[in-house]
């Protein structure tokens, strides 16, 4: 078996180029439609505050992560909302603030739910102060300031799901997604010399020797499994050590929760192959699977902003939704091993299922 | 020996195999002789315990090997119609990755690929990535192969298709020296009856699946040893005259190429005076009148009324 193994890796190092492309591709892919918008587009936002009222907004808003702000007049914040060049636009007004967005616009619950949190700090702080006589309210507002300034006690909390909003980070929306999507095709590459030694009767070759069959199916499907394997490790640190994106924590532990979906993958092409006959068709059949799964698992859009009921009962089919579900959930979420229990039985399932249809399938074919 | 005893294969109701019997002894060269599509190759699969027979059995020394394939597999080397090999990897690095399969021990193995590629005649050129060899190169490698773990018997399943008339006889004398100096026997699967006749003591012919004859060469020569097959050329093909022979009722397997006709005539039967009198009844010239002794395609011609590269 590992004579196997070393083979299929030595053709590998004789010619890498596919497994090189896909993982270029992955990581441009995910720098343009994540860390490439985010950094390109501020948030607009337009005031009817005085200076300093809005100078204390901006103040806080700065404080999100992940987002900039940037001033305009109110014609001109929503001019370029229009015309695409911002994605969204606050106004501030005494009372509340409205939020301007684009119709592809996926962070507006977040944001809303942030602008809101900075509006009920500033109408708690009126309230106390309007509680006083007025030739009081400037020393009570001095003493609120220095009481947040130096507070007795941190409270840290933090809470993602009010109001039904969901979580969401374009970076590693984008950096999940296409690492989910493109491995699909590193990982049916690696199955696919399954169906190539069956057709140029390499595999009779391997049947006929003294090495067992259960030998020669596990050798190839450990070999496609550490391919696609590598591969996300390989961009997931890329992303992290390189370009510095936030993890929220889960780096490590998304190395690890990634492992059921590539093995459901290895699965899944193992499937595919037992009904492919030559190389050809079995990658027809792949690209053909894998750009819907992409889009019905989430890798393009969140899921969260689907509203078709078809569409979304028919992401249970792609093994993406549940990879899309464990990395949001050792990363941004921060879920714990039992939240995560239904998208790693749904993974394992799948891989249990094609799997056991697969190789059955390929045995059955054998026989002719 | 290696017996293979009422061998069937059906698949989806048509017998591609139907009934094959033949027997293969240590030392001899036996040949399976057919057209595409006859079943050589299936009966081979089933052979080398690839596929399982619908139903029949293969014997090795008389002992069944359908259920327990590892002793028939130890003594068997394969030979695939098609270049089965890695064609990324140099001529050494195949052979080692298929010697390695059986689980030889590492100088024991170099020792056989040197051996090897010795008698395929690739010993300078064991290091070339195999995409960059001739179509005789491959096919020699092809064979190399399956003679790494010593076997004592060789089957080769159509190893010349497709290849030059050098590289062909480079691998037809390949073939005849594995038998003479290292006693392998061999089964030989081809549509060229000339390599058949030139390489194998028995014979067996095969067709729609069936084996329908087999001997030894003379045996199956002396199927048409009451005829004789004769070979006439004409200045320029004419239909009126290849007409005219059909109706003649002495003549028989008459088979027609442009101006060459040959056709079988009982033995005794001097034929010419009559051609003569065709050739000037339709104004035809007769170049050449040929007796020729039979070969094994106008026996097979003869057994299924069909040429055999048709």
């Amino acid at each position: 078996m590992i004579n196997i193994l070393k083979t299929k890796f030595v053709l590998l190092a004789r010619n890498p180029a596919s497994f090189i492309i896909i993982t270029v591709i992955i990581c441009l892919f995910a720098y343009i439609l994540g860390l490439g918008q985010q950094a390109k587009f501020p948030i607009a936002v337009f005031t009817d505050l005085e200076d300093q009222q809005t100078q204390f907004f901006m103040k806080e808003l700065g404080k999100m992560p992940n987002k900039s702000f940037e001033l305009f007049e109110e014609r001109e914040a929503i001019e370029k909302v229009r015309n695409g060049d911002r994605e969204v636009a606050i106004h501030l007004k005494e009372d509340g603030f409205d939020l301007v967005i684009a119709p592809d616009y996926m962070d507006a619950p977040l944001l809303q739910h942030e602008v809101s949190t900075i509006y009920s700090k500033v109408s708690q702080k009126q309230a106390i102060i309007q509680a006083y006589p007025v030739d009081k309210q400037n020393e009570i507002s001095a003493v609120i300031d220095e009481a947040v300034a130096n507070p007795s006690f941190h409270i840290n909390y933090s809470n993602f799901s009010n109001d039904g909003a969901f979580i969401w980070d374009a970076k590693l929306h984008s950096l999940f997604g296409f690492t989910l999507f493109m491995v699909i095709y590193t990982v049916a590459n690696g199955v696919n010399h399954i169906v190539m030694e069956r057709r140029s009767h390499i595999w009779d070759r391997l049947i006929v020797s003294s090495i067992r069959k259960s030998e020669i199916y596990i050798a190839n499907l450990v070999y496609s499994f550490i391919l696609g394997y590598i591969q996300i490790a390989i961009v997931l640190a890329i992303f992290y050590f390189g370009l510095g994106v936030d993890f929220y924590g889960g780096f490590y532990q998304s190395l690890v929760i990634v492992i059921p979906y590539v093995l459901c993958i290895v699965a899944l092409s193992i499937f595919i192959a037992s009904i492919a006959t030559t190389p050809g068709k079995f990658n027809a059949f792949i690209v053909v699977l894998a750009v819907p799964f992409a889009m019905l698992g989430g890798a393009y859009w969140p899921l969260e902003i689907v509203t078709s009921e078809t569409i979304l009962a028919l992401s249970y089919i792609s093994p993406i939704t549940y990879g899309m579900d464990l990395l949001y959930g050792v990363t941004l979420n921060g879920s714990s091993l039992t939240d995560l229990i239904r998208p790693l039985g749904m993974l394992l399932f799948m891989t249990v299922v094609f799997m056991g249809i697969g190789i059955n399938v390929m045995e059955k074919k054998e026989v002719r | 020996m290696i017996e293979v005893v009422n061998l069937t294969k059906t698949f989806k109701k048509v017998n591609a195999v139907d009934q094959v019997n033949f027997y293969i002894e240590p030392g001899e060269i036996v040949g399976l002789l057919g057209p595409n599509g006859a079943g050589k190759s299936t009966t081979i699969a089933m052979l080398s315990t690839l596929v399982p027979p619908t139903s029949g059995d293969v014997l090795l020394q008389q002992q069944s090997v359908l259920k327990n394939p590892a002793s028939l597999r130890k003594v068997l080397g394969v030979v695939p119609q098609e270049i089965a090999l890695y064609e990324e990897l140099t001529a050494r690095e195949n052979l080692l990755f298929f010697g390695n399969l059986y689980k030889m021990q590492k100088d024991q193995l170099k020792n056989r690929v040197d051996t090897v590629l010795q008698q395929i005649g690739l010993q300078h050129e064991s290091k070339k990535i195999v995409k960059h060899y001739s179509g005789g190169m491959k096919r020699r490698l092809n064979i190399g192969v399956a003679m790494l773990h010593e076997p004592d018997y060789l089957i080769m399943d159509e190893p010349t298709v497709g290849i030059d008339p050098q590289s062909r006889n480079h691998i037809l004398e390949t073939v005849k020296k594995l038998n003479t100096e290292s006693n392998k026997a061999i089964i030989y699967t081809s549509h060229y009856m000339e390599e058949v006749e030139y390489l194998c003591n028995r014979i067996y012919i095969m067709d729609k699946g069936r084996i329908i004859a087999s001997g030894t060469k003379d045996e199956i020569k002396a199927i048409l040893s009451s005829e004789n097959t004769i070979l006439v050329k004409l200045e320029k093909h004419s239909n009126d005259f290849l007409s005219e022979l059909m109706s003649q009722p002495l003549l028989s397997n008459i088979n027609a190429k442009e101006a060459e006709i040959s056709f079988t005539v009982a033995k005794g039967i001097n034929y010419l005076p009559t051609l003569l009198t065709l050739c000037e009844m339709h104004h035809v010239t007769l170049k050449s009148y040929e007796v020729k002794e039979p070969t094994l395609e106008d026996i097979f011609l003869h057994l299924t009324g069909r040429a055999l590269r048709n």
